[in-house]
């Protein structure tokens, strides 16, 4: 479903990203984790269509984004770390504004079911600027659940959330990905990663030290130890001596 | 060419933009605001409709002004379309703010989507301007409707080449051709001084319809006028067939400019996000730290600048020393922007009085006038930072201390800058030097006045800058009360210091001028620090500030 082969991106003298190739088929999970820099970051925007890659090729659902970034986009949600709402729009128009951009017919059972599910309901028609960090990430969420994407990308998305909002998010990253969608959820929250994700893209200094299934990952900690966990191996992989 | 979500989008912001200014009237303090800014609009139009019947009861007066208007129109577009560039206001053109780069980069449009919807955004504001200039012109234009189509398409124009300018600039930044940017950068800059030197020898006087004309007949700016000059003739036509011509030399100006901003922006993408990721940093750091710092530079690029450690002096010193730094890491345009008013307040000062070298006060007081203006708009501008007020008050110093750190390093800052001013216009008009140093003296309290009234209507009633919204009048007309408050509160205060001036000006003493003025200046400044104390003692950085 999302492909990335030979990913680069340099800012001027700057190497954010090196010759990054990875998968993520329909229905898998991939945790992507990395220290502060990795390019993780760079990485989900440049699947996003938010900035070009300097060199090799990113499709979404066989679309390359930057040849055919329409159709790419089309099939794919991003939702970033910080989330980024229209102050004056209330939360029911963000859905109106993003069912329109997607060209959702008939969107308001399943905004509203969406709602339902945030606990959103009762700020339906509450203004952006009112909604707390929380609350707007519920938001930016509903909205890029709206058109049923084929493909999601997630930058840090607990960040803000309460325990039931960070319940209801991981039940529906597991929906989503059972109903077929290929997600991509970028974050330090190792035990995260380890309870929600299937696959495991570690990066470190924009290339990629680690990629597989998180069992495949636990099969490399045996090495560490019967008691180690995914940050041991975190750590043994980003800090050992190059 | 354009997608039905993004009409979408601009009629639900109109719709939250109404619905917010309906919620602002329902306080008292929000109506009030809105009130204040609706009188000032009514007060406006009321003027210019006032002008027009002024004008038309004095035909030949109206026609030596709309000559006047025409003469230094064309220089009046290029010193504004230079002074965007200078300050990158170009790019707001192309900015995305951080929601629309969350919504609309990553949903499937053309950029060129994108593009249309900036500039249809900034259109209406065009069309309003537009509106109101044309109003102001209305006696002098051959039809109103001229006029406005004219100024639409003028302001257009000069959008368009401030982006195109941010567009080729950033481009230049991705692609690290700093040599070709440079060159580029420092030719324009070279041919604009040429033009200004031209202009300031052989200007006439000192006046700006003068220096205008001076600019427009010197060879180099003839060049730079060029296109400026078209949209002129457009706007004041004197028949039709100039005004046919004139228009569709400038609709193929600003489609040519249009055509290179869509080539150009689609090149581009990583450069509008790079402009639209800079100005959001900006405006966020001008939310909390005050409408300069839309104007900072990156700290990273200055951080190695360090000035050395001030004595404590009661707690006074870390104060003043942390303010300069900030501002000697983070405003590097504001001591250009100083360094350019005393270069240009002495030039004033220099062509006056080479001109009209009987009359020394007059040379002085255009380049007063300068300074002081300037020093006016940094101080509107530059020291309130609302987060830094909880942390001040956690530091371990009393609240006289810190009030007094916090304005003597503006007010040493600005003084410094304005007493080179004066010993450059001693040098200048050596026959009222006693004059230009009592002005010097009193320059210090005066800046202490200036900013300390600034600082108290702020720990008063602190608010962010720059949070506009479509329809946020209760915002603007909270701003425009600020500066009239201080405006009254700085007129009452230099009501008395100008009382106590006259008997020094009546026997033509400079000394027995300056010591009553100094004595009253130096009590009200003394007034204001307990005053200020007070008001920061009780300010609660807990409570929201309204923005």
């Amino acid at each position: 479903m999302i492909r990335v082969e030979g990913y680069e991106k340099t800012y001027r003298e700057t190497v954010a990203v090196r010759g990054l190739s990875f998968e993520v088929p329909a229905g898998s999970i991939v945790g992507l984790v990395g220290p502060n820099g990795a390019g993780k970051t760079t990485t989900l925007r440049a699947l996003a269509g938010i900035i070009p890659p300097t060199r090799g090729r990113l499709t979404v659902a066989g679309h390359d984004i930057v040849q055919d970034p329409i159709a790419a986009k089309s099939r794919l949600a991003f939702i970033p770390d910080e989330p980024q709402l229209f102050d004056v729009l209330t939360v029911w128009g963000h859905l109106e504004f993003t069912a329109s951009v997607y060209r959702v017919s008939a969107f308001e059972a399943e905004a509203e079911r969406l709602l339902t599910q945030f606990e959103l309901t009762e700020k339906r028609d509450t203004i952006a600027q009112e909604l707390s960090r929380g609350m707007r990430q519920k938001v930016a969420i509903c909205c890029a659940y709206l058109h049923q994407p084929e493909a999601i990308l997630f930058d840090e998305p607990l960040t803000g959330l309460d325990p039931r909002g960070i319940r209801t998010l991981k039940e529906s990253i597991r929906e989503r990905a059972a109903a077929g969608a290929a997600v991509m959820v970028s974050s330090h929250l190792l035990d995260l990663i380890e309870d929600l994700c299937s696959h495991l893209l570690l990066m470190h200094r924009g290339q990629c030290l680690f990629q597989g299934t998180i069992s495949e990952a636990k099969n490399k900690l045996a090495e560490l130890g019967a008691d180690a966990s995914l940050e041991d191996f975190f750590f043994q992989l980003t800090e050992r001596p190059t | 060419m354009f997608h039905s979500a993004l009409w979408k989008l601009i009629r639900l912001k109109w719709r939250g933009g109404f619905r917010q200014f309906w919620r602002s009237l329902k306080t008292l303090r929000g109506f009030v605001q809105v009130g204040f800014i609706l009188l000032m609009v009514v007060l406006g139009l009321g003027s210019m409709v006032f002008a027009g019947r002024m004008q038309s009861a004095a035909p030949e007066v109206a026609a030596g002004m709309i000559e006047q208007f025409r003469s230094i129109a064309a220089f009046a577009m290029f010193a504004f379309t230079t002074w965007a560039m200078l300050f990158s206001t170009g790019e707001a053109t192309v900015f995305f703010t951080a929601s629309e780069v969350a919504f609309l980069f990553p949903a499937p449009f053309q950029r060129r989507h994108l593009l249309t919807y900036k500039l249809l955004q900034s259109l209406f504001g065009l069309v309003l301007l537009s509106l109101f200039l044309s109003l102001f012109l209305a006696r002098g234009v051959l039809l109103w409707i001229g006029g406005f189509v004219g100024g639409v398409l003028t302001l257009s124009f000069i959008q368009l080449l401030t982006m195109n300018v941010a567009f080729v600039r950033q481009v230049l930044e991705a692609k690290s051709n700093v040599l070709l940017r440079r060159v580029l950068g420092y030719s324009v800059s070279v041919w604009v001084l040429v033009a200004v030197t031209q202009m300031v020898l052989n200007a006439p006087s000192g006046n700006f319809v003068a220096l205008a004309s001076s600019f427009r007949s010197s060879p180099a700016g003839r060049w730079l006028l060029a296109p400026f000059d078209v949209f002129a003739r457009m706007i004041f036509a004197s028949d039709p067939v100039s005004f046919g011509i004139s228009t569709g030399l400038v609709l193929l100006l600003d489609a040519i400019l249009l055509a290179v901003a869509y080539r150009l922006d689609g090149l581009s993408l990583e450069a509008a996000l790079a402009i639209s990721e800079k100005l959001s940093a900006r405006i966020k750091a001008a939310q909390t730290k005050g409408a300069w710092h839309m104007f900072s530079a990156p700290t990273s690029q200055v951080a190695r600048r360090r000035l050395p450690t001030l004595p404590f002096w009661n707690g006074i010193g870390p104060i003043v020393w942390q303010r300069l730094t900030t501002n000697f890491r983070t405003s590097l345009k504001l001591f250009w922007l100083l360094g350019g008013a005393v270069l240009l307040a002495s030039g004033m000062a220099f062509t006056i009085h080479r001109k009209t070298p009987e009359q020394p006060f007059a040379a002085a007081a255009a380049g007063i006038g300068v300074m002081v203006y300037v020093s006016f708009l940094i101080c509107m501008s530059l020291q309130n930072d609302i987060e830094r007020v909880g942390y001040l008050k956690s530091l371990p110093l009393r609240p006289a201390a810190i009030v007094l750190g916090e304005l003597l390093g503006f007010v040493g800052l600005l003084s410094a800058v304005q007493g080179t001013f004066f010993l450059a216009l001693c040098g200048l008009l050596p026959s009222i030097a006693g004059w230009l140093i009592c002005a010097a003296v009193l320059s210090l309290p005066l800046n202490f006045l200036l900013f300390g009234i600034d600082k108290l209507i702020f720990y008063w009633y602190p608010t962010r800058m720059m949070k506009g919204a479509p329809g946020d009048f209760q915002n603007a007309g909270r701003q425009m009360l600020f500066v009239f408050l201080k405006m009254l509160l700085l007129g009452g205060g230099l009501a008395i210091v100008g009382v106590a001036v006259i008997p020094g000006a009546m026997l033509q003493s400079p000394l027995l001028a300056v010591i009553p003025a100094a004595i009253v200046l130096i009590a009200e400044c003394a007034g204001l620090v307990p005053l200020l104390t007070y008001a920061f003692h009780r300010f609660d950085p807990s409570v929201d500030t309204p923005a």
